[in-house]
């Protein structure tokens, strides 16, 4: 054990990538997605998962070659201190949104499926409360935590999908592209948003990270996305073998399919396990956004590291969430259509400039040292 | 007491003015005795002899043989001895004086009076023998209470430090198992021992358990709790952050793991630490049966923990917030047994934990032939009229009973404890907040957990962080065959012996 407890390994790098996709993505992505994209939601997301890749790449590129510096660090140095300012403040707004549309989530969860007549914010304020504990416990604490948590999240949503096996009808999965490559290309602007693209925020997590000799974070890293998407793609192919076109109007689909299992009187309103992943899934994903969006805060004002901010920010945090979203159809569009534009456009547009930038000076700088020497 | 005090009371050559000296020091000590007589030719010197009743054995003769012996080494007999003579047999025969000890000052006789020491002051001689005759009547080893076994070794620690020592260092027969010992308090002098396999145990952690244990020598140790609590990390938690055991098997299995254990003088209770959560599911009889049934007990304890920590709050969120969730004919007779009651689940639940816990404490304190009425009454006769009256229903008296008896089954006590503590957040969370409340109560605790460090170690080793290796010995247990051949501790394999070397 390394006596200092702010760094984490590259297994618990991966576990942490692995908790940020899913995350909640796993419950509420299978709806918007079929409801945009229809049958050809799988087709949206494997080429969502491609895009994530090339996200993951550039991500990856540029910690390498800048030494395992965070985004902010480097983003001065390639663009100037003044430039990373209104850059950086762009982000922590999105990191807001992000932060408290997953809190929000849960609490909208809740009131419409399960507790209608809880008022949603005591889930808002109690989900964040307990990111903002944890978040402030530091990375490791919240490496090892999550290694053991999205196995259970995983283990339950496995079970719900094992279990629905009987009422799959495979033959759901037919007719590809009914209405041409639009809603297709739809469904990839959804899921190259949220989950895929949202990569780039995750790039804030890679200088905890210390590698031993002769480690590689990339293989790590691609084999924890890729193991992600098959997880987001899987619940999506059961949800339109299990309800066909209509599984897009179905809100969480997962949470119904779980209504619908039946398998003798023992296996029958297994819902509450759906609960349980989804609370898993979004707190893990706030706890480490919050995290991102403090870690972005501090480095962009140069403030010191004490987590004496972490708790006015959750408290932040709390009031957005509960004025952020009047209703869930508001939030419905917000989260699936304003926010993979944010992402996609301000995240990974700058993630694809800093790549640029770096990719032209390597090759400059190479070009002139080879011409001097 | 510093050195300068101890010269200024150095014995004087004058019996009688030394006698007088320790008399006001031990004054009012009923159990101590001076014993005057005397020696030589005629009986012309005057010697006494100090004791302390309660520890020592003054009717020996062990103590006339070995007088003997040291005026034998200068060929003299007592009946022609004289103080100078004495003088001489005394400084001459320094390393025949064996088993006696030379005292030089006051302090150090009733130091010797207060260990059990017979001591013997003789008049013209500034120096004092000191004689070893402790002879207390200790409880002899028997079975170990708390830890009960079918198979394995029976023999359970005693208070007497020398004797537990003596059953660890049997079992350990290797110079690298080292016994460390520190005297606590000014007052007690209690010893207190502490034990490791070097080059096994990991050096950060005794460094660490020395830097911490140090500081109470300063201070008065009656048992090793008071140790666990100088050295932990979290006093505040409900969660044990030390092992104790009685058996000297479970202790060695755990030295040879890399664990340190702590003796105290005068306690039978042996201190593991650093001790993870995963070490409270185990016993030392879970190796000395088959492999396959002790992998069933193993997930038994799983479910006990599981049932012991959640299960009135699980019932009460179900019934109260969740009642879709339990399949129609379970509701029904669950309705139905609720019918007439006047409380809701929760202060039903609360009204039975409750009084169990007042059962369960009421019978531990009283004497065993009364413990049992007390038992019965509350569990039949009570049990009963709470149904009959319709205070509570059957179906949370089976809830409550089971938690108990779940509890009964986790192996440590310590944990079994804090389950108990944990049982009632958990029971108000779920009341408010039904299942949404047993998540936040569950990660809240899984973050405390991940939190709490032992002797600088992470609590919950081998799951978080997430040691596969060691998942052969957490909820199954692999065969005995794999872990002789390659321990949990693979420092062990330094010692070599007849395995193939790594």
């Amino acid at each position: 054990m390394s006596s200092d407890r702010s760094t984490i390994n590259l297994r618990q790098l991966a576990g942490l990538l692995t908790c940020y996709i899913i995350g909640s993505a796993i419950v509420f992505i299978p709806n918007p997605l079929t409801a945009a994209a229809g049958n050809d939601a799988w087709i949206s997301m494997t080429l969502a998962y491609a895009f994530g890749i090339l996200m993951l790449s550039c991500v990856l590129y540029l910690h390498n070659s800048h030494d395992g510096a965070s985004i902010i660090s480097y983003s001065r140095k390639l663009i100037g201190r003044t430039a990373t300012y209104p850059v950086g403040i762009l982000f922590i707004l999105m990191l807001f949104f992000a932060v408290c549309a997953i809190n929000a989530s849960i609490g909208i969860f809740f009131t419409s499926v399960m507790m209608d007549r809880t008022p949603p914010y005591i889930f808002h304020s109690i989900g964040m409360l307990l990111s903002a504990l944890t978040a402030r416990s530091g990375i490791r604490v919240m490496a090892r935590m999550f290694f053991l948590l999205v196995w259970l999240m995983l283990f339950f949503s496995l079970l719900v999908m094992i279990l629905a096996i009987p009422i799959y009808r495979p033959g759901m999965l037919l007719p590809l592209f009914e209405n041409g490559v639009k809603p297709m290309l739809h469904g990839l602007f959804i899921s190259a948003g949220f989950p895929f693209g949202e990569i780039v925020i995750f790039a804030m997590l890679l200088p905890f990270v210390r590698l031993q000799a002769g480690q590689s974070a990339a293989k790590a890293l691609y084999s924890a996305y890729s193991f992600s998407a098959l997880m987001l793609i899987l619940p999506t192919l059961c949800t339109i073998m299990a309800f066909g076109p209509a599984a897009g109007y179905f809100n969480y689909s997962l949470y119904r399919l779980a209504i619908e299992i039946h398998i003798v009187e023992l296996f029958q309103r297994v819902e509450a396990i759906i609960g349980i992943a989804l609370i898993l899934g979004s707190y893990m994903k706030a706890t480490l956004l919050l995290f991102i969006l403090y870690q972005c805060l501090i480095q962009l004002f140069n403030l010191r590291d004490d987590n004496v901010l972490l708790y006015p920010l959750s408290v932040i945090c709390i009031f957005l969430s509960t004025t952020m979203f009047q209703s869930p159809a508001d939030f419905h569009e917000q989260v699936y259509t304003i926010w993979p534009f944010t992402v996609i456009v301000v995240g990974c547009g700058l993630i694809l400039f800093l790549t640029l930038i770096t990719w032209i000076k390597h090759r400059y700088l190479q070009a002139d040292r080879g011409g001097t020497s | 007491m510093t050195a300068e005090d101890r010269t200024a009371h150095m014995l004087h050559d004058d019996v009688m003015s030394n006698r007088q000296e320790l008399e006001g020091v031990l004054s009012r000590c009923g159990d101590v005795h001076f014993h005057e007589w005397s020696y030589g030719d005629g009986f012309a010197f005057q010697a006494v002899s100090v004791y302390c009743s309660s520890l020592a054995d003054y009717s020996s003769h062990l103590l006339q043989r070995a007088l003997d012996e040291i005026a034998g080494y200068e060929g003299e007999v007592w009946s022609s001895m004289t103080p100078d003579k004495l003088l001489h047999c005394i400084q001459r025969n320094n390393i025949s004086l064996q088993p006696f000890s030379l005292l030089e000052s006051s302090a150090d006789v009733y130091e010797s009076v207060m260990n059990g020491f017979i001591v013997l002051l003789f008049d013209q001689v500034n120096q004092a023998l000191g004689f070893p005759m402790e002879s207390v009547e200790r409880r002899p080893i028997t079975e170990p209470v708390n830890e009960p076994s079918v198979h394995g070794p029976r023999e359970g620690t005693t208070e007497d430090l020398s004797l537990n020592l003596a059953l660890l260092r049997s079992r350990i027969r290797n110079p690298a198992f080292k016994l460390e010992f520190l005297q606590s308090g000014a007052v007690t002098k209690s010893d207190i021992c502490f034990g490791y396999l070097d080059e096994v145990v990991n050096p950060d952690v005794l460094a660490e358990f020395r830097r911490r244990v140090e500081s109470i020598t300063d201070y008065e140790v009656l048992e090793t709790s008071y140790i666990e609590d100088w050295i932990q990390e979290s006093t505040l938690s409900p969660f044990p952050q030390v092992r104790y055991t009685e058996r000297t098997d479970t202790a060695v299995a755990a030295i040879l793991d890399g664990k340190i254990v702590v003796l105290v003088e005068n306690s039978p209770m042996i201190m593991i630490c650093p001790a993870f959560l995963v070490d409270f599911m185990g016993t030392a009889e879970d190796y000395y049966v088959r492999s396959v049934f002790s992998s069933f007990i193993r997930m038994l304890r799983l479910l006990a923990f599981i049932i012991a920590l959640t299960l009135p709050s699980l019932y009460i969120a179900l019934t109260t917030f969740h009642p879709e969730l339990i399949p129609t004919v379970l509701l029904l007779a669950i309705v139905d047994s609720r019918e007439g009651i006047p409380f809701p689940a929760f202060v039903e639940a609360l009204v039975m934990e409750a009084s169990f816990e007042l059962l369960r404490e009421a019978g531990i304190r009283l004497p065993r032939t009364v413990g049992s009425a007390v038992s019965i009454v509350g569990a039949l006769v009570i049990g009963q009229a709470a149904i009959m009256a319709k205070i509570a229903s059957p179906i949370m008296v089976i809830v409550v009973a089971l938690t108990g008896i779940a509890s009964f089954a986790i192996p440590h006590y310590d944990l079994a404890i804090s389950l108990r503590l944990l049982r009632f957040p958990y029971m108000i969370a779920a009341s408010m907040l039904g299942g949404y409340g047993l998540m936040v109560v569950f990660l809240l605790t899984l973050l405390h957990l991940t939190n709490l460090h032992s002797l600088g170690q992470p609590y919950l080793t081998s799951l978080a962080p997430f040691k596969p290796r060691d998942w052969r010995d957490l909820f199954i247990r692999v065969p005995l065959k794999v872990f002789l051949q390659s321990p949990r501790n693979r420092k062990l394999l330094r010692f070599g012996g007849r395995r193939p070397q790594p």
